[in-house]
């Protein structure tokens, strides 16, 4: 099941499974270069003031603007 | 930007540049503090994204005839913000021997998404992996030979900040080679790159980089290669674009492509790079900058930050060290023996006059500058330092996020507006980092308006501490209601939409002695070179206006306005004509009046003073900014906003029957 990312609990691990279209060309260019791009795994340290999520070892805060144009889905459980 | 030979790219030109090397990177990677080693010279080092807001360049240390430039950072290519423009232009025009990508190793895929777009400009390129420990700190261990050898150039691991790796960067250097990595992109991509790229070799001759990395720049809009190409040929500009717009037509960007297919190629170097290991557990630093934007202990974890601002700047720098400075130095040393030396020897009392009169260079322009001014700035400098350097202004930045919405920005723009308290000038330089026009637009205006600098601040609350807190309390919030309700109505009335925040928040950590003190004293020598030259030039126009009868008379014409509308004796009226100069000297002004004055006249003369217009120094940039016109523009709307709310603070204290 997919939700956005505003929408996840602080300390849960998810995968980003797309970025809505609604996003400006700019902005998911951005977020690219930040290294969030499908199939990235984001975790969700914190939603206010803003979201905060790891990527590859690297915090980065995003405005929940932002953080609902994330589309994503709890990881498979491990076998 | 401080000490270093600082230039804008638009100045600097093509140059001969064969020993240029370019330093080129993400925002917060380190960059300026490889330039300080590389170099020995300072450009404006910090932990936070964007610090570097112009170009600079300084001579190589270890390279004689060589130079090195120093670029804003660049989250991606092609270039979107205006950091992003001039390292675009920097590589466009400089024609570098070699680039040097400070890159960190704790975010290999992004470091690398870059690394293959300098790969593809076929420029000899040596990187850095820098911040090495902090990349060990979160259990990131890497395959540096593997790597190398994926590139097929030299990559250092560093950790800037204490020169470890530097002296295998400067050996790496002098022999940077031409990476072989390459991005194979999708076959209708290709098809369009090798058709850009033939054509712009056909067409062009001495191309600042290889015409691969020109053709894939275009097809992604990057806007500064298409002024480039537009201007050495209008025409194959034009082809070039339509065919591109041709080609996109009902499909994908190019852009889109070229950024999805390079960052996949970067994860998969990545991927090969990185070796298994394991996490360790969250450090300390890690959970205080949790905690810094907890929802319950963000707000105390900033006041108590204010609280230790507050006491630093306020109570000991403007309290015991001017205390020290203005009263004991200059007060009861230096100033007498002047005096008494240039009153005996000076040849004319004019000149006498001149030097150490009320209006004198001596007693009132260096006296202001140094004895008063420069330990304030100093300890507010200082205290800025320690904030950058530790990582907390980004976390400012988040929390600041939702207050400077309502003013049209994002909490970008705190880092300017709070470097405003220490020195308006400077602070208008850095709303560079802003990512809009409109946001620089909106916050210059704020800072002009509303952001009393550590000069003028230290003067104010020295006067209305000495009435009581409740006034200083009043003071601090009629700038607050003025700013917010201004910043609102500029965010409604300049048009343009306002960019949410994406910020990186760098890891919290110790400031590094060192770097605090060359970045205070990097700052405070630029200070100095631009303050005291201005305080003397100001000092000179008040005496001269006062010798030939021009201040009686601005004094006698404004007498209305100050006595009537704001209630203040007449003699005010001499303190806002002071106040053109600087905003410091018209506090100063009213401060000397202050036995004269009632609490309730302090407080409508405080406000009033502190929304007047900015200092000369600080025009001067905005012109340098922003363009005369809207210099005029918003000089224009400040001095009678400034009055007018100066008077119904009077009215307001009138209704309230506080007014005496």
């Amino acid at each position: 099941m997919t939700r956005t990312l505003d929408l996840v609990d602080p300390g849960r691990t998810v995968l980003l499974v797309r970025i809505e279209e609604s996003l400006t060309a700019d902005f998911r260019e951005q977020l690219a270069a930040y290294g969030i791009a499908a199939g990235r795994a984001l975790e969700v340290v914190a939603q206010r003031p803003m979201t905060v999520v790891v990527c590859d070892h690297v915090e980065l805060a995003l405005e929940t603007a932002i953080a609902r144009a994330l589309v994503v889905r709890e990881p498979a459980p491990a076998a | 930007m401080e000490s270093c030979a600082s230039t804008t790219l638009a100045a600097s030109g093509p140059g001969p540049a064969r020993s240029t090397y370019v330093l080129v990177g993400a925002p917060n990677v380190g960059k300026s503090v490889v330039f300080h080693r590389l170099t020995g010279t300072y450009a404006n080092v910090s932990n936070y994204p964007g610090t570097t807001v112009e170009v600079a360049r300084a001579p190589l240390r270890f390279e004689a005839g060589a130079t090195l430039l120093d670029t804003p950072g660049v989250l991606a290519f092609p270039s979107r913000s205006g950091d992003e423009r001039a390292a675009m232009r920097a590589l466009l025009v400089e024609r570098p021997r070699a680039l040097v990508q400070v890159a960190d190793a704790k975010h290999l895929r992004r470091s690398l998404a870059i690394t293959l777009t300098l790969a593809e400009t076929g420029l000899p390129l040596v990187l850095a992996l820098n911040m090495s420990d902090e990349a060990a700190a979160r259990g990131v261990r890497l395959d540096l030979p593997a790597l190398a050898q994926a590139l097929g150039i030299d990559v250092v691991a560093t950790v800037a900040t204490l020169g470890e790796g530097v002296g295998r960067l400067v050996e790496a250097m002098p022999a940077a080679r031409i990476p072989r990595a390459h991005v194979d992109y999708p076959s209708a991509v290709e098809a369009a790159i090798a058709a850009a790229a033939q054509r712009i070799a056909a067409r062009l001759d001495r191309l600042p980089f290889a015409a691969r990395g020109l053709a894939i720049l275009f097809l992604a809009r990057d806007p500064e290669v298409e002024l480039w190409l537009a201007s050495r040929d209008a025409g194959l500009a034009r082809e070039l674009a339509a065919a591109r717009d041709a080609a996109e037509a009902g499909g994908e960007r190019f852009a889109a492509a070229i950024a999805r297919t390079r960052a996949e190629a970067a994860g998969t170097l990545a991927a090969r790079t990185e070796l298994a290991a394991p996490r360790p557990a969250e450090s300390g630093a890690a959970r205080l900058g949790r905690l810094t934007l907890h929802r319950l202990w963000g707000i105390p974890i900033l006041l108590a930050v204010l609280y230790a601002t507050y006491l630093v700047v306020g109570v000991f720098g403007a309290g015991t060290l001017v205390d020290l400075t203005e009263d004991r130095l200059f007060g009861g040393l230096v100033n007498p023996a002047v005096t008494a030396f240039v009153q005996a020897h000076a040849p004319w009392s004019w000149a006498s006059d001149l030097i150490v009169g009320p209006y004198g260079l001596w007693t009132m322009g260096m006296t202001y500058a140094v004895a008063l001014i420069l330990p304030i700035v100093t300890t507010f400098f200082l205290v800025f330092g320690v904030l950058e350097d530790s990582g907390y202004f980004a976390r400012l930045s988040v929390l600041a996020n939702r207050g400077f919405a309502a003013m049209g920005m994002n909490g970008r723009a705190v880092l300017p507006m709070v470097l405003g308290l220490g020195c308006v000038t400077m602070a208008t330089l850095t709303t560079r980092i802003l990512a809009t026009r409109r946001e620089r637009l909106i916050a210059t205006f704020l800072m002009a308006l509303a952001i009393p600098c550590s000069a003028q601040l230290g003067v104010v609350l020295g006067m209305l501490a000495a009435l009581g807190f409740g006034w200083t309390v009043a003071w601090a919030a009629v700038l607050v209601i003025v700013l917010v309700l201004a910043g609102a109505l500029a965010a409604r009335l300049i048009p343009g939409r306002r960019i949410a925040l994406v910020t990186e928040l760098p890891p919290l950590r110790w400031p590094v002695a060192g770097n605090v003190v060359k970045k205070t004293t990097g700052r405070l020598v630029w200070y100095l070179r631009e303050v005291i030259p201005l305080f003397l030039l100001g000092t000179f126009l008040m005496w001269l206006m006062d010798r030939i009868g021009v201040l009686p008379w601005l004094i006698e014409r404004g007498e209305p306005l100050v006595t009537g509308w704001l209630g203040l004796p007449k003699e005010a009226a001499a303190a806002f004509v002071m106040g053109f100069l600087r905003r410091d000297f018209g506090a100063t002004g009213l401060f000397a009046l202050g036995s004269v004055l009632s609490p309730a006249q302090t407080l409508v003369g405080m406000v009033t003073i502190t929304l007047f217009v900015p200092c000369i120094a600080s025009l001067m940039m905005i012109v340098k900014e922003q363009g005369a016109r809207v210099a005029a523009l918003i000089v224009g709307v400040i001095v009678p906003l400034a009055f007018a709310i100066g008077g119904l603070v009077r009215l307001a204290l009138v209704a309230l029957g506080a007014w005496t």
